[in-house]
């Protein structure tokens, strides 16, 4: 509700009220004064209360209803402005009072507005009529000059002019006493009769709803107690003390109530924020149920989910639902057109739509979130697990290729080695020159192709590393460089064949790199374990300028360390020279 | 001489024997895998086992473990030579570790080179120790600030002959230098490495080469 919304409710009470001063005849007393700023305020409370209710409950009848009341306050004044005009103060007369039968409406139906049990109709509807019938039997009987003051000059509505208006008026007062004392003992047994949330939204509403009975039922059983018996009542009627009190607790109480009642509603929809804020938590499912029955104050309100038969709790365990007698509401959170949950929770949090609506909107939220973040980890889990598929499929493949050279091209190789020199031998001195010189030539190549295909199975899988481990392994990647290496290897024990696997292509691709890069002389690795982690460094003294994202052999070398969740880092060391790091995981 | 060869490949072991009894030796038995050979030098005693180091059933080392055992159950009765596609010094210093028997460590393809192949077998019968000159070269290889730059042309040149496992009396009769000139080379070369001479030849191998490994990097 905007506030030029709300200044344009409240503008023909502000209206009302600042007016007032210049209606007062009488001398201005501190008495008189007194009383007519309470009766002023006590109608902008209510119509305040009204706004207010109206702001944070938009959605129920209460805060228009307030706003009316405040209004129906003023009904009874009217006769101060307009004393001379017509029917007015007739009007005012007869109508005045209406307000109490909204504060009766409201004390047994805030916040919803709405009534829930027969009883309750039952009097408000004995209340309306009250309040009609006095309505009509005041227009019926009213003469001018008597019956109201000061200055009625006329009642068209005239019809018993002899009718004893006092004595049914009386009571008809009387009788509204009785109506008021049953709807306060009816708010009193819902307040009983309502579960711990909703008790203490109208706990506030309770005590103001009780204030407003008592004082207004006193102020009634007033003329009833002095025409019928002659007695004053209450006692101290006229006592100055009492005037304040009786104005704003009639008046105001019930509406101070529904403010608190009211601001309760709001508190309750704040946590709401603090429900979604606070959804981070994981497992969202037992978590999404205790915020809820935090939020709410509803300790017996579930949360169930729909299983493949049934249902099943936050722990995953099947739950039965519906139960029968289970006086619980289930609310359903629907996500893409079907419910992913429900939430059980106690009937009275229905009063409150909103609440309920915002509560199954942030938990949606959360299960969603949850939905969409567990698909995502699978999926990432799914990435994760291929990455290192390919890349202990790569590694597979590199130790099949290398057995296939050993056990084939490579015995060939030997084998055709030793028939050529038998050859050779066989021939002796008969060869002639060039035929000698042939087989020289052919076993020199043969020699080189046995060389070559040595370093290529070498590189493929390194049997050192598989059978010493990779301290040895890095030793003997040390010892056929051509530039010193410092290293500092703190590592003895065995670690998983991945993790030894990627340290030790580290370790070789940083050390190609320097001998074919870096123009280093000297490079240091270091290598050791701290807790879950090895840690790899290689550095060199060189020129620098290594970067993974054009050297192919560098990113590779990146991707295989983060295949299993480790971290390469390359970088230029100040003054000259790279630093290649690793942390690689191996628990 | 009486050998057994132990190797998982027909086409080597062919090859081998054919070599071997060209060069007038006697194949006793062949063998796929480290239990077979173990079997078999039980019952076949032979001079020398030539090892494959790659067998079944990992096909990593098995040959060296099977060497240990051999040692261990034989003692210095049988010379134990290593055949291996691998140019890694770590291996052969294995292989040389045990002082005391004639062991060693060639490459494959020196079956071709028969010569190689029977000088081998004869120097490890023998109680020698033997390894492979390729390996040597690299462990030669030099470095900036490298000890071996103070060494003569000759004396590296001696060097290489000591890691590959000579004694001096080969190595004056490879050179052709006097036998005296190897001592005094022997001997510069421990001093100006600084190492501690050494008494018995097969020490004196495995010295060398942890030298020359040593001094590939820095721990």
């Amino acid at each position: 509700m905007s506030w030029l919304l709300r200044l344009i409710i409240a503008a023909p009470a502000l209206v009302l009220v600042a007016a007032w001063p210049g209606t007062i005849t009488d001398p201005l007393t501190p008495d008189v004064l007194l009383a007519v700023v309470t009766d002023a305020v006590t109608g902008l409370i209510l119509i305040v209360a009204g706004l207010v209710v109206a702001g944070r409950r938009p959605d129920s009848r209460s805060g228009p209803l307030l706003i009316l009341a405040g209004y129906l306050w003023y009904v009874g004044d009217l006769f101060f402005f307009l004393p001379d005009a017509s029917i007015v103060p007739l009007l005012s007369f007869a109508f005045r009072g209406y307000y109490d039968l909204i504060i009766a409406f409201l004390i047994l139906s805030f916040p919803s507005g709405r009534l829930q049990t027969r009883a309750q109709r039952i009097v408000i509807a004995a209340l309306v009529g009250a309040y009609l019938v006095r309505s009509l039997g005041f227009l019926a009987m009213a003469v001018p000059g008597e019956a109201y003051p000061p200055n009625g000059t006329a009642n068209p509505f005239l019809l018993l002019p002899n009718a004893p208006l006092e004595l049914f008026d009386v009571w008809i007062t009387a009788f509204k006493a009785v109506l008021i004392t049953i709807v306060a003992v009816l708010a009193v047994v819902r307040w009983l009769k309502a579960s711990a949330p909703a008790r203490r939204v109208l706990a506030p509403v309770l005590v103001g709803g009780l204030a407003w009975a008592v004082t207004s039922v006193i102020y009634k059983l007033g003329p009833v107690a002095a025409v019928q018996f002659d007695v004053r009542f209450p006692p101290w009627q006229d006592a100055d003390w009492w005037a304040i009190p009786d104005y704003l607790l009639r008046g105001s109480a019930a509406p101070v109530g529904f403010l608190f009642g009211a601001l309760l509603l709001r508190t309750a929809r704040t946590a709401v924020v603090d429900l979604v804020s606070g959804f981070s938590d994981q497992p969202v499912r037992r978590n999404l149920q205790a915020s809820l029955v935090k939020v709410l104050r509803d300790p017996d309100l579930v949360v169930l989910y729909p299983a493949a038969k049934g249902w099943t709790d936050a722990d995953g365990l099947p739950a039965e639902y519906p139960v029968p007698g289970d006086e619980r509401v289930a609310t359903p959170i629907e996500s893409e057109g079907r419910t992913v949950a429900i939430i059980l929770h106690d009937p009275s949090l229905e009063e409150d739509p909103g609440l309920v609506g915002a509560v199954a909107a942030a938990a949606r939220l959360a299960i969603d979130n949850e939905r969409l973040s567990s698909a995502l980890e699978a999926q990432l889990a799914e990435v994760r697990d291929s990455r290192v598929r390919i890349v202990e499929g790569a590694d597979a493949e590199r130790r099949r290729i290398e057995r296939d050279l050993h056990d084939g091209a490579q015995q060939r190789l030997v084998a055709i080695a030793i028939s050529l020199r038998m050859l050779g031998d066989s021939l002796g001195t008969e060869a002639s020159p060039e035929v000698a010189r042939e087989i020289d030539l052919a076993s020199t190549e043969l020699r080189a192709a046995i060389e070559e295909l040595r370093e290529l199975a070498r590189g493929l899988d390194p049997p050192l590393l598989r059978e010493s481990g990779l301290r040895v392994a890095i030793e003997g990647l040390a010892e056929r460089m051509h530039v010193p290496v410092r290293l500092d290897l703190k590592l003895d024990q065995r670690l998983a064949r991945s993790v030894e696997t990627t340290c030790y292509f580290v370790v070789a691709e940083a050390l190609a790199n320097v001998a074919k890069h870096a123009h280093a002389k000297t490079v240091s690795v270091g290598l050791w374990r701290a807790g879950d982690t090895l840690f790899v460094k290689v550095q060199d003294d060189g020129r620098g300028g290594a970067d993974p994202a054009t050297g192919s052999g560098l990113r590779g070398l990146a991707d295989r360390v983060a295949a299993i969740d480790g971290h390469l880092t390359i970088s230029d060391v100040p003054g000259g020279g790279t630093l290649l790091e690793a942390q690689i995981p191996c628990a | 001489m009486r050998i057994v060869v132990a190797d998982d490949s027909l086409l080597l072991r062919e090859g081998i024997a054919r070599v071997l009894e060209a060069a007038g030796h006697e194949l006793v038995g062949f063998a796929g895998d480290a239990v077979d050979l173990l079997d078999l030098v039980r019952g076949q005693s032979p001079d020398v086992a030539i090892i494959d180091i790659r067998m079944p059933p990992t096909h990593t080392d098995e040959g060296l473990r099977a060497a240990a055992a051999l040692r261990q159950e034989h003692g210095q009765k049988i010379g134990l030579l290593i055949l291996s596609q691998y140019v890694e010094p770590a291996y052969a210093q294995q292989v040389l570790a045990d002082v005391a028997g004639g062991s060693g460590y060639l490459l494959k393809e020196r079956v071709a080179e028969a010569r190689v192949l029977a000088d081998a077998v004869l120097r490890v019968a023998a109680g020698e120790k033997v390894v492979d000159p390729v390996i040597v070269a690299q462990l030669l290889r030099r470095r900036e600030h490298d000890p071996l730059s103070d060494l003569t042309a000759r004396e590296l040149e001696v060097l290489g002959l000591l890691a590959e496992g000579r004694s001096n009396q080969a190595i004056s009769e490879q050179l052709a230098i006097a036998g005296k000139t190897v001592e005094t080379h022997v001997n510069a070369i421990f001093s100006k490495l600084g190492l501690e001479p050494a008494a018995e030849d097969n020490r004196r191998v495995l010295a060398v080469l942890s030298y020359l490994r040593g001094r590939m990097v820095t721990r």
